[in-house]
């Protein structure tokens, strides 16, 4: 991954983003965090099967409040433990914030 | 061979394997039932039908209330009255199921109810019973945290075979895990008087680290098991030596612990430190720190229900929240930490290397002070004494050499990697052949008649090497770590299981039931008896008073004018172990002395100031601290066959830890025998050794030279426990006492060679065996007046 494109990831949204591209959103930056392929990381696989540590979860779910500028009351992986699930529910959230 | 022989785990291990075969031979639909049947059954066997249904009791009622049609709140509300009412009576009613029911309940039950708490539909009374009872559970106090859900989702998740395989190679690795911590126990930690310089103590803090092995066999033992029954859980723990950072130490070791902590308390403290707008940086190190002050009271609340006290010391709450900064500034930098992308390979290789072995020594040092309280102290000591930094370059050649083996090992794992060179996973077939013939090679070498296929030296270190170290700690009064401290809260078995060893079970209930009374002293005293404690021991009551005696509360420690006050000093014989309060000797003599005698209208009062494990130079102590603050008008010192015991390594102690010693006649024999300032602990104690005699004596004449100051009688009374060996060491005992200034009396045929007087063969008399003493000490008064002191003269 090039430093253009994490950039690219930081930056907020300008509208609320669709499920699809938050699940690439989170797919990026699962595997830039784990250091793999992001082929290698499926969206209906748990993502803490994926070898991620509490400390990267919580850096991982923050990133993820402040692109889309929302904060959880809670682990969200607790309840939505996959990509697919995750995406879903925060594009609810995001969008019903909007 | 006796693999965890103390907490009965091979016949558990026997029911366990039956269990097994039924287990795969059932339908899937009916596995988890028989499961949740056989660890029910499991209890029972293990503890017995009264403790266990009792146990099974209490452990229904804590599960029934999270079934009741209830709101959530009003459920928790129950619990936690419930609990608080299970805290109350742990420590009100000292009964031997409390270890196990802590065991199950204490974490698991936040977990279920935390992983439960959102679900409409209830888990099935199955996996409730399954999860709380857990089959080896009931043997193993200090048990993993297994989560709920984790335990619940990986249930036949895979192949079967494959699970069972993985749990067989588990089982192996834990045997393997806990031969070696018995190897290191026994052969390899050195004793605190070998701490004489760097090189020791180096070697001390790895070996002492290395005795977790003791806490990871057990679980990849227990996890192992569990793998049989189809619960394929996670690994809890991976290469913790390895461990490069201290998050990484963190993720490594007790994982399901780490797990539990970042559920229960990590991610809400987190998230709700971040709804307030903190960064991420402080938000993790808020948590961090907040996850160690609750793994720090966590332990405590483990300690409660394993053992029955809770601790919260300075040196803890120091260590643990030390160790929390640590972890947690490290956590915040590991967040902002850029990749290594552009690092030449051998530099990282270096760096991981480099930080591995720096870390392995930062948690050396944190688990020998943790372990050790006052390690640090000891060692300031040690540094002070010349000829403590010989060996330095040694230890730093070493570290240079693993960090430098490190590097190349590191290095080359990551060659390998990026050329897919890795070793292979083995396959079914051949990981079950590997660790089936390693497991048979332990087994064969192990066994009792292996010893017959080598000489009789080689012979004998196996057979040494087979015994439970348990038992040769407690024989030589090693210090113990708080993990072996937990494992040595004794599952005291049921009626059934103590029939296979009832010997080994009464020693083991034995060193269980003194530490609940008792605990560790100064150097001076060794041990000493808790003030204020109510409890049973053998089911017999044993209550100490606010002076740390088994004696009455109402005791004061001015005498009052018309009474003669005759203080028992001695061992756990003389202080009533395995007798109730008023069985006890002392009380006996006393009753018998105010009822047949009359001494110009005083009444007799008999002071117990007996405390286990204590010897000669203890007893001593006790005097001069203790008993002469009581006014007695005599001291009764009762002595045994053991009375030679730790006369030399009393005062090594003292002189190498730069303390006091206790009189003038010790100082004396310690310059007859040249003992210098700066010299090594082993070197004062080998030198001390070939004054027994006169260490002995020294004992005697500083106890005469205090009853001297003071006009009380010193009377020495030899109580020997009656054995079929020929007694050699009143003969030389006897000549001791009386020449110090003693009056001798000699009480060996006490027991009238009656028998039944000692149960299961240990050396405790039963409360016959207390009233024959009482029987003796009344003779011996009417045919030596003045031992009952001046004020009847």
């Amino acid at each position: 991954m090039t430093i253009k494109d994490m950039q690219n990831l930081k930056s907020k949204p300008a509208t609320a983003p669709s499920v699809i591209e938050i699940q690439q959103w989170m797919i990026q930056h699962l595997a830039h965090e784990l250091q793999i392929n992001p082929e290698k990381i499926a969206i209906d696989q748990p993502i803490l099967s994926c070898g991620i540590d509490s400390m990267q979860v919580v850096t991982f779910v923050a990133k993820l409040e402040d692109w889309l500028g929302v904060r959880f009351s809670s682990n969200p992986l607790e309840e939505h433990s996959t990509i697919e699930a995750l995406s879903q529910h925060v594009a609810d959230m995001a969008g019903t914030r909007q | 061979m006796h693999i965890e022989g103390h907490r009965h785990f091979f016949p558990v291990y026997c029911f366990i394997v039956a269990g097994y075969a039924i287990h795969t031979w059932l339908p899937m639909r009916h596995r988890l039932a028989f499961f949740a049947l056989l660890s029910i059954t499991c209890v029972l066997f293990v503890l017995g039908l009264t403790n266990g249904s009792k146990l099974l009791g209490i452990g229904i009622a804590l599960i029934g209330i999270c079934y009741l049609p209830i709101g959530f709140g009003m459920r928790l509300a129950m619990l936690a009255t419930t609990g608080t009412a299970l805290v109350f009576a742990r420590v009100w009613f000292p009964l031997p199921f409390w270890p196990v029911l802590g065991s199950m309940f204490m974490f698991r039950l936040i977990l279920y109810v935390f992983d439960t708490r959102r679900e409409t539909l209830k888990p099935t009374l199955a996996s409730s019973m399954s999860y709380f009872f857990l089959l080896p559970n009931v043997c193993f106090p200090l048990f993993p945290v297994v989560d709920y859900k984790t335990f619940r989702d990986t249930w036949y998740d895979e192949d079967e075979w494959e699970i069972y395989q993985r749990g067989v190679a588990w089982i192996v690795r834990g045997l393997v895990h806990l031969l070696l911590y018995r190897y290191i126990k026994v052969y390899l930690v050195p004793d605190t008087e070998e701490l004489v310089d760097v090189p020791h103590i180096a070697w001390f803090m790895c070996m002492n680290y290395a005795l977790y092995l003791q806490v990871s066999g057990q679980f990849h033992l227990i996890t192992g098991l569990l793998h049989l029954f189809g619960f394929n859980l996670p690994r809890t723990h991976h290469l913790f030596f390895l461990a490069s950072s201290f998050s990484d130490i963190w993720r490594r070791i007790n994982i399901y612990w780490k797990d539990f902590m970042a559920k229960m308390f990590f991610y809400p403290i987190f998230f709700a430190v971040r709804r307030r707008g903190t960064t991420v940086g402080a938000a993790i190190i808020i948590g961090v720190f907040g996850v160690f002050v609750c793994t720090w009271l966590l332990h405590s609340w483990q300690t409660f229900w394993l053992l029955g006290r809770f601790p919260l010391t300075a040196n803890d709450a120091f260590l643990w929240l030390g160790v929390g900064g640590c972890v947690a500034v490290n956590a915040a930098l590991d967040a902002r930490r850029t990749t290594n992308i552009g690092r030449k390979a051998w530099l990282i290789a270096l760096s991981v290397s480099v930080r591995t072995v720096i870390m392995f020594l930062l948690v050396s040092l944190f688990w020998a002070c943790w372990t050790k309280p006052g390690f640090l102290y000891s060692i300031k000591g040690v540094m002070n004494r010349s000829g403590a930094l010989h060996g330095l370059f040694v230890v730093l050649f070493w570290i240079g050499a693993a960090t430098a083996i490190g590097a190349v090992l590191k290095r080359l794992n990551d060659w390998l990697s990026s050329k897919n060179l890795k070793l292979s996973t083995l396959d079914f077939s051949s990981s079950a052949k590997i660790h089936v013939a390693g497991l048979g090679v332990v087994l064969v070498f192990l066994s009792p008649w292996s010893g017959s296929l080598f000489d009789a030296d080689v012979a004998k270190k196996i057979a040494d090497f087979r015994a439970d170290p348990a038992s040769i700690v407690d024989a030589e009064k090693r210090l113990q770590g708080y993990y072996e401290d937990l494992n040595m809260a004794a599952i005291q078995a049921g009626p059934l299981l103590s029939s296979f060893s009832p010997e080994t079970e009464t020693r083991r209930a034995q060193a269980f039931g003194f530490y609940k009374v008792s605990r560790v002293a100064d150097a001076y005293q060794g041990v000493e008896l808790i003030p204020n404690v109510k409890t049973e021991l053998d089911g017999s009551p044993f209550s100490v008073n606010q002076f740390g005696m088994r004696d009455r509360t109402m005791l004061t420690r001015n005498k009052s004018p018309a009474t003669i006050r005759i203080a028992l000093v001695g061992s756990s014989i003389v202080m009533g172990y395995g007798v109730s309060d008023d069985e006890v000797f002392s009380r006996v003599f006393e009753t018998r002395l105010n009822n047949e005698r009359n001494d110009h209208g005083h009444k007799f009062e008999v002071l117990n100031f007996g405390v286990g494990k204590q010897l000669a130079p203890h007893r001593l102590i006790t005097i001069q601290r203790r008993v002469v603050r009581f006014e007695p008008d005599a001291i009764y010192y009762f002595a045994h066959q053991d009375e030679f015991k730790e006369l030399a390594s009393h005062p090594a102690h003292l002189i190498a830890q730069g303390l006091e010693l206790p009189s003038q006649h010790f100082k004396e024999i310690a310059i007859k025998a040249e003992i210098t300032r700066g010299m090594a602990p082993g070197a004062i104690f080998s030198r001390l050794q070939r004054y027994e005699t006169e260490l002995l004596d020294a004992v005697y004449r500083t106890i005469i030279d205090e009853c001297r100051k003071r006009r009380v009688v010193p009377v020495w009374i030899y109580l020997p426990i009656p054995s079929s060996e020929v007694d050699k060491t009143k003969a030389k005992l006897v000549p001791i006492a009386a020449n110090a200034g003693f009056i001798v009396s000699d009480l060996s045929d006490w027991a009238k060679d009656r028998e039944g007087l000692f149960p299961n063969a240990e050396h405790h008399p039963n409360a016959e065996g207390h009233q024959l003493i009482a029987d003796a000490l009344m003779h011996m008064v009417q045919t030596t007046p003045e031992v009952m002191g001046r004020q009847t003269q």
